[in-house]
């Protein structure tokens, strides 16, 4: 099995690129993978909290390194507390004004959603299995044959709101029972979408219509950036996408 | 729909708190507790100061999403910020996190995670002193809020409309507050009404009451007319609340008798808030 994955992400009107709170990464982008063990992954940081774009690109950085450094299933857990501890390292080597030392005390939040392929032998097969791990909103789905066959944490849009329980720095404000799983098996031309919250509530709201919005999510062309970006505007000025950083990760499957 | 405009730095909204710093703040709490009404105003509004900093605080600085007005009204009415700030009216929350007039050390509490209690020394960054001098100009205030609120909605026509907290023992001496009250609700952006929200401190012993839905509870006649001048909570405010445990109705309205009205502040919706986030 044969993977290309291309991500892209736009910040919120208002905002810089350098403010962008959402991060992604990937074993690698727009070339072609062969699967063994690779890994991709969308993080969301909470506006509401401080350095919590350095807490997203922290968490997807480490566990697309997790995952190939080791081919069993990765613990979210473990991932989560050394990055936050690598967060720490970072907040602790500044000097902060007292409000920044406060807000920083409370430490980082992110919502996560983290895609693992694996390949197995199986009756003499390789087959590939994806796992998927996730905490808060941020979203994955599985596309097949034109049907929505996976929809991974959240099944309706109605459940994306203003106050997701995310992924903290501090170990002491994270449940294990908020860290959810799930699993399948590949097949050809599956398409695996990851993304942020607004986009998922997006995708899923369409969905719920009974319309196909992983369509123009699976058709980008060469200027797929561009496109996205437009695809994005176009959206938020309509009032179907709230303003907010927005971010896809999309892994295609080829036999 | 009403109260759903983005509050952002391109968008931002704006804070009057309206500080009652007449001569009758320096009587004590109703309970029989010793510490003077005006003390906990102070130390109340530098709490809600600080929270409102923190909200907005990035690792790059703090970002202006909300512009705060403190007005003290007693023997006259006047901006009631200490320090750098002092004279000003309405300053962006960034300076106001850069400027406090000075930052105490003080002690508190904490829950140490195993059932009791440790003691931690905290900076407590001051804004306000307490005052407590002169007669309780009510109506005057409110009219320099309008005045306020009329300015910042002229401004920012299409913002989150301005948010009124009136902290008071309850008794004008300027005449009925109540028409004052009005014209202050009927400042206007396209996003709503401006906000009014009243917080009694009482020297009359009674129960803490917070977001009452009718006023056949309350224990005076100062507390009912406070009642009445006060804003029904908008949807987001309701949801805040009933979060904290408070039963709310279409009916409650934005009001506190002897209470801290701190979760109020909760409600403005800056971007994802953790719910794991205490």
């Amino acid at each position: 099995v044969e993977v290309r994955a291309e991500a892209y992400s736009v910040p919120k009107v208002g905002v810089t690129d350098a403010e962008n709170e959402d991060s992604y990464a990937g074993s690698a982008f727009d070339e072609w993978l062969s699967c063994g063990s690779c890994a991709f992954a969308v993080a969301d940081g909470a506006t509401e909290a401080s350095y919590s774009r350095l807490w997203s690109n922290l968490l997807t950085q480490r566990f697309v390194q997790a995952v190939q450094s080791d081919s069993a299933d990765i613990d979210l857990v473990q991932v989560a507390a050394s990055a936050a501890d690598e967060w720490r390292r970072h907040i602790e080597a500044r000097p902060l004004p007292w409000y920044a030392a406060e807000k920083a005390a409370s430490g980082s939040f992110a919502a996560f959603a983290g895609l693992q392929l694996l390949d197995q032998q199986a009756d003499g097969e390789t087959v590939t299995r994806w796992r998927a791990l996730a905490v808060g909103d941020c979203c994955l789905f599985v596309v097949r044959q034109g049907c929505l066959i996976e929809r991974f944490p959240i099944q309706r849009s109605d459940d994306i709101g203003s106050s997701p329980y995310l992924l903290p720095t501090r170990q002491e404000f994270l449940d294990p029972a908020r860290v959810f799983t799930s699993e399948g098996t590949c097949h050809s031309d599956d398409s695996i979408l990851l993304m942020s919250d607004a986009l998922a509530a997006w995708f899923l709201r369409t969905a719920e219509r009974g319309e196909q919005p992983w369509v123009p999510l699976l058709d980008f062309g060469t200027q797929a950036a561009v496109e996205f970006t437009e695809t994005v505007a176009d959206l938020r000025c309509r009032g179907e996408l709230r303003n907010d950083d927005t971010t896809l990760v999309r892994v295609d499957v080829f036999k | 729909m009403a109260y759903s405009a983005e509050i952002s730095r391109a968008n931002p909204t704006c804070f009057v708190f309206l500080l009652d710093q007449s001569g009758s703040m320096s009587d004590p709490f109703g309970g029989g507790g010793t510490r003077k009404k005006a003390d906990s105003l102070a130390d109340a509004t530098n709490r809600l100061l600080q929270n409102l900093v923190i909200k907005c605080a990035k690792e790059e600085g703090i970002r202006d999403y909300f512009h705060i007005a403190i007005i003290g009204y007693g023997a006259s009415v006047g901006s009631a910020y200490s320090g750098a700030l002092a004279g000003r009216d309405i300053v962006p929350v960034s300076e106001i996190g850069n400027s406090p007039a000075r930052i105490e050390e003080r002690m508190r509490e904490r829950d140490d995670g195993a059932g009791g209690l440790v003691k931690e020394q905290i900076k407590f960054p001051v804004w306000v002193d307490p005052v407590a001098n002169g007669g309780t100009p009510m109506g005057q205030a409110l009219m320099r809020a309008k005045d306020l609120a009329d300015g910042w909605v002229r401004a920012h026509p299409s913002g989150f409309p301005p948010i009124i907290l009136n902290i008071t023992d309850g008794e004008a001496t300027d005449g009925d507050p109540s028409g004052p009250a009005d014209a202050l609700r009927n400042v206007q952006s396209t996003d709503g009404a401006a906000l009014l929200l009243n917080l009694h401190l009482s020297s009359t012993a009674g129960v803490p009451i917070t977001f009452p839905d009718s006023e056949a509870e309350l224990p005076d006649q100062f507390a009912k007319a406070l009642f009445r001048m006060s804003s029904a909570l908008t949807p987001a405010m309701r949801t805040a609340a009933a979060s904290e445990g408070f039963r709310t109705s279409e009916a409650t309205r934005g009001f506190a008798f002897n209470a801290d009205m701190v979760s109020l502040v909760k409600f403005l919706d800056i971007g994802t808030r953790p719910s794991n986030l205490r």
